[in-house]
This record gives C-alpha cells, sequence and structure tokens, in this order.
C-alpha cells in the first residue's frame, strides 16, 4: 500500500484494463529499486538501461494476464532476475563469437576477480556511497545478487530461493556471507 | 567465509547503511527509458481500452503462437483460390476459339490451301514458328501487357506441363529459325505453316516452303493463326492481357504467401527455394508482417539468418508499427535479436 492507498496489485488490475496511470504510478514506486537491483549487478549504465525498459515492457505487456497470485515484487523481480541472466548469457556469446564487433559488457562473474575494472566501480568516492560500492564489488555475484533481492524486491529467502533455482539453505547462507562482507567492509562508516 | 554469520541486530545496520549509502547515490536510470517505458504502456494501454490487445503482435505469447496460422493459412488459401479462378478456365473454355482456326485436328479444318505435297517434317517447319511476324502479332494482340509480365507468364507457362499448347508456343518464340524448310528470310509465306502446327507436329497439312505459290492465298487467316498461338503463348492459353496481368499477380503473391509460411515454419530449404525463384521477401500479409517477422516472432533462428542474408528488411515493421528486433525482445529470443542487430536492425 502506498500514499495512494493502493496496492500493486490493484494497480496492475487497473492497468490489465487499459488506464494507463496505473501503469506509471507503478513504475514510479519500483523504478528505482528495479534500477539498483539491475545496475549493481550488471555494473553497466547502458546495460542496465537496456535491461530496464525490457523489464517494464515486459511487465506492460503481460498486464492483462497477470494474476495476483504471488506479490507483485516476486514477479516483478522475477521478470527482472530472467532478463538480467539473458542479458548476461547475450554478452559471453557474443564476447567468444566477437560478431558485434565492440567490447563485450562486464558481466558479474567477470568483474568479481577484478573489483576495480567495472564502471560501477571507476565511479568510487571517498565516502559511504563510495564505500558501498566498493564493497558490492567485492561481493561474489550469487551473493550480491541474493542480497539486493531481498532489500530491493523485499523478497523473503524462500522467495529468492525460487527466483535464483537455489535451495533454501544455499540462498539463507547466501545472504548472511554477504552481510558479514558487507559489514566488514562498511565497518568504519557503521 | 570462515567467520561466522551475522546476528539479526547486524544485519540490520548494514541494511541501514545500505539504504543510507543507495540514497546518496545518484545514479538513475536515463530519461529516455523511463519515458520509452510509460510511452509504450500508454500505448498498451489504449489498444486495451478499445479492446484490440488481443490482436497485438506484442502481447502474444508463444502458447497463442499458433493462431497465427489462421491469417496465414487463409491468405495461402485465398492466393490458391484467386489462382485457380483465373488458370482452370483456361483448361475448359480457351481451346474452343482456337480450334475453328487450328489445323491440328484434319477433319475439322479446312485443306491446306497448298497443292503441293505435304512433304515436309513438323520438325522442319516448327522453328519457323517463331519468326519475328509471331511475336509482333502476339504484341498487337495484348498491348496491356508489359514486357515484364509477357516473361512471368512465359515462365509459368514453362512450368505448367498441362499447357502444352502455350508451351509449346513459349519454347517456339524463344528458338531461332535453323532447319526450316525455307531457308530463305521468314516471310510471310512462313505463317501460315507456322500458325498450322502450333502443336501437332505430325499434322499433315503443314506445307513447306516450298509452297510459296499457295502461301499467299491462306496469309490472312493464318495470320490470325497467327496471332492467336502468339496470343495464348503471351497469356497463358488466349487469356485477355488483363487477365494475364493479374493472374502473374496472383502467381506472386501466392509465392509471398508461401515464403512466408516457410519462415513461420522455419522450413530453411523451402525458404531458399522460394528464395530463388525470386519470391518478393519483404511482401507483408493483411497484418503487415513480413516474413522475417513471422520467423521472427515463432523463434526461427535459421530462417531469420536465411532472410536476413537473402537481403531482408531488418526493420520492416507491422502495421502496429512493431519492429522484427521489438519483437525478438519481446518474444526472448536473444540468438535472433543478435541476428538483426548485425544486419542493422533498431
Amino acid at each position: 500500500m502506498t500514499v495512494t492507498g493502493e496496492s500493486d496489485e490493484e494497480l496492475m488490475a487497473r492497468y490489465g484494463r487499459g488506464d494507463a496511470a496505473a501503469f506509471e504510478s507503478l513504475y514510479r514506486r519500483h523504478e528505482m529499486r528495479v534500477w539498483r537491483y539491475l545496475e549493481r549487478n550488471v555494473r553497466n549504465r547502458a546495460t542496465a538501461d537496456e535491461l530496464m525498459q525490457e523489464v517494464w515492457f515486459a511487465v506492460a505487456r503481460d498486464a492483462a494476464r497477470y494474476t495476483p497470485t504471488a506479490k507483485f515484487t516476486t514477479w516483478l523481480f522475477t521478470i527482472a532476475h530472467h532478463r538480467m541472466i539473458d542479458s548476461i548469457r547475450t554478452s559471453r556469446r557474443n564476447t567468444s563469437l566477437d560478431v558485434l564487433g565492440f567490447e563485450a559488457e562486464p558481466v558479474v562473474e567477470q568483474l568479481v576477480s577484478e573489483p576495480s575494472a567495472g564502471p560501477f566501480a571507476m565511479a568510487v568516492a571517498r565516502d559511504e556511497a563510495g564505500a558501498l560500492i566498493r564493497a558490492f564489488d567485492g561481493l561474489p555475484a550469487e551473493q550480491r545478487e541474493a542480497f539486493l533481492l531481498q532489500i530491493e524486491g523485499d523478497l523473503s529467502v524462500e522467495e529468492i530461493a525460487s527466483i535464483t533455482q537455489s535451495s533454501f539453505e544455499t540462498t539463507k547462507s547466501r545472504l548472511r556471507y554477504a552481510r558479514a562482507k558487507l559489514r566488514e567492509l562498511l565497518k568504519e562508516y557503521a | 567465509m570462515s567467520e561466522l554469520p551475522p546476528s539479526p541486530e547486524e544485519s540490520d545496520e548494514v541494511d541501514a547503511l545500505y539504504r543510507r549509502a543507495s540514497a546518496r547515490d545518484a545514479s538513475r536510470p536515463s530519461e529516455s527509458v523511463r519515458r520509452a517505458v510509460l510511452e509504450h504502456a500508454a500505448q498498451l494501454a489504449v489498444n486495451r481500452a478499445a479492446g484490440k490487445d488481443s490482436a497485438r503482435r506484442g502481447t502474444r505469447t508463444r502458447a497463442k503462437r499458433p493462431s497465427w496460422w489462421r491469417p496465414a493459412a487463409l491468405g495461402t488459401l485465398a492466393a490458391a483460390a484467386i489462382a485457380g479462378f483465373l488458370v482452370i478456365p483456361q483448361y475448359l473454355a480457351p481451346l474452343a476459339p482456337i480450334n475453328p482456326t487450328s489445323s491440328t485436328v484434319p477433319a475439322t479444318t479446312p485443306p491446306a490451301p497448298t497443292p503441293g505435297p505435304a512433304s515436309s517434317s513438323a520438325e522442319a517447319v516448327r522453328p519457323q514458328a517463331v519468326t519475328p511476324e509471331t511475336r509482333s502479332a502476339a504484341r498487337k494482340e495484348a498491348p496491356a501487357a508489359d514486357d515484364a509480365t509477357e516473361e512471368v507468364v512465359v515462365s509459368a507457362a514453362k512450368r505448367m506441363p498441362a499447357q502444352g499448347r502455350s508451351r509449346q508456343a513459349a519454347q517456339n518464340a524463344t528458338r531461332e529459325p535453323s532447319v526450316a524448310g525455307a531457308p530463305s528470310a521468314p516471310t510471310a509465306q512462313s505463317v501460315p505453316s507456322t500458325a498450322s502446327t502450333p502443336n501437332t507436329p505430325n499434322t499433315p497439312s503443314t506445307s513447306s516452303a516450298s509452297s510459296a505459290p499457295s502461301a499467299q492465298d491462306s496469309a490472312q487467316p493464318a495470320a490470325r493463326n497467327a496471332r492467336s498461338v502468339a496470343s495464348g503463348a503471351a497469356a497463358l492459353s488466349y487469356s485477355p492481357p488483363q487477365a494475364a496481368s493479374v493472374a502473374a499477380t496472383a502467381g506472386l503473391k501466392a509465392t509471398a504467401a508461401q515464403l512466408r509460411q516457410a519462415a513461420e515454419l522455419g522450413n530453411v530449404p523451402a525458404l531458399q527455394s522460394l528464395l530463388g525463384k525470386q519470391a518478393a521477401i519483404d511482401a507483408r500479409d493483411d497484418s503487415g508482417r513480413t516474413a522475417l517477422m513471422l520467423a521472427t516472432l515463432h523463434g526461427r533462428t535459421e530462417a531469420v539468418k536465411v532472410l536476413l542474408s537473402a537481403g531482408a528488411d531488418p526493420n520492416a515493421a507491422d502495421a502496429n508499427g512493431t519492429t522484427p528486433l521489438q519483437a525478438a525482445l519481446e518474444g526472448d529470443q536473444p540468438a535472433i535479436a543478435d541476428a538483426l542487430r548485425r544486419a542493422g536492425a533498431r
């Protein structure tokens, strides 16, 4: 529920009936959460922009078929997760074939071993936000995504496990270790 | 990973730190993305409000995609029906007008005016059928049919075994006079023999060029016969030139429909075969979809590549303005999207 008094699911239902204003409310409500999830995972602004558009296009397209059997955010971040995985796979394939003629976008796993390589890390500043970025660069991809799904998507461990197709215990461990590392890296700002 | 997991209190502390840091992060999605998303959503909302959503291509899922068969099948059937409507009458009616002027059946034709013996064989006579007069007669009979249409029709006649007369005439039309009974330059005297034996090599009424004295007497009916035969060659068995043009157009449409169907099914051999026949690669169906768009919608990666390599327009949008690249992205077809981008799709 929000200041408008309408839940995400109600807004989706309204949009499914052809109310464009409902979609805009929904978009503005979740825009930054989805954006941070995408950008902090792929660590490339252009790729994150492209994924952002694909995710919301998919939401708009499938609104008529949306049934609120689960939270809207679970559905939304499931779409975001799948689009991101597809993008990473495509980037890998393009990199290996070198068919696009330009340097491939950095992908999650590629950057883990070299934390300072991505554009996200290049924006590091000597402040709290910069420290957060550096801390994220030090996290393994799986832990980073699990953490972002929980904190940005407000999803439960079960929901994250379902989205990432991992077991409950594995997901729980990823979350714990992600927080432990972040706490260590950010302790001077705590 | 050897350290202990944080306690819930420490987790809250980390989460609070994350949120505080995120609030200071100025990173935002670009304005163009926001605008594109909201415009797209608004357009879909308008479509839904108008009850058109089900007809919109972008909203179709894979489960629904088989329903695209219906317009494709109807289009193919319609094209086949039109072609059949134009061709079938030519099997029935056109034979009647040619028989009275033709000497292919000796019992129904007047005796040949040539007093000389019918000593020349049909093989010797037939090459003379291709005198320039014959072609010019055909053009006079079919002034509305331009050269391109004639080419299509002649090639169509070659492909249709049942149209023996037309095929024979078409073959004659492309053959040079060689061992004709009259080695001299083709003249009006050669026309009667041409016209009288368009398709009957064994007809006894054929005259050789040596029968020149009597040929002038039969010049006029023979010229009519020549025009009739040539007209038949040019218009698929003696149909009017307008019908020939329509038949050619219907044939091209049918080929384009077959191309789209092959693309939809991902039938690459059929696709290549049709492309080899110069099928219109960017022809659209009733919804404005090209073969490339249909192949994209049905996830036919190989078909997409074949079409692109054959020069299909990668930006040919359908009636709703959706481009193949948009369809590939919405349909979750990254391989096709890559191929389209490489071909210059936007």
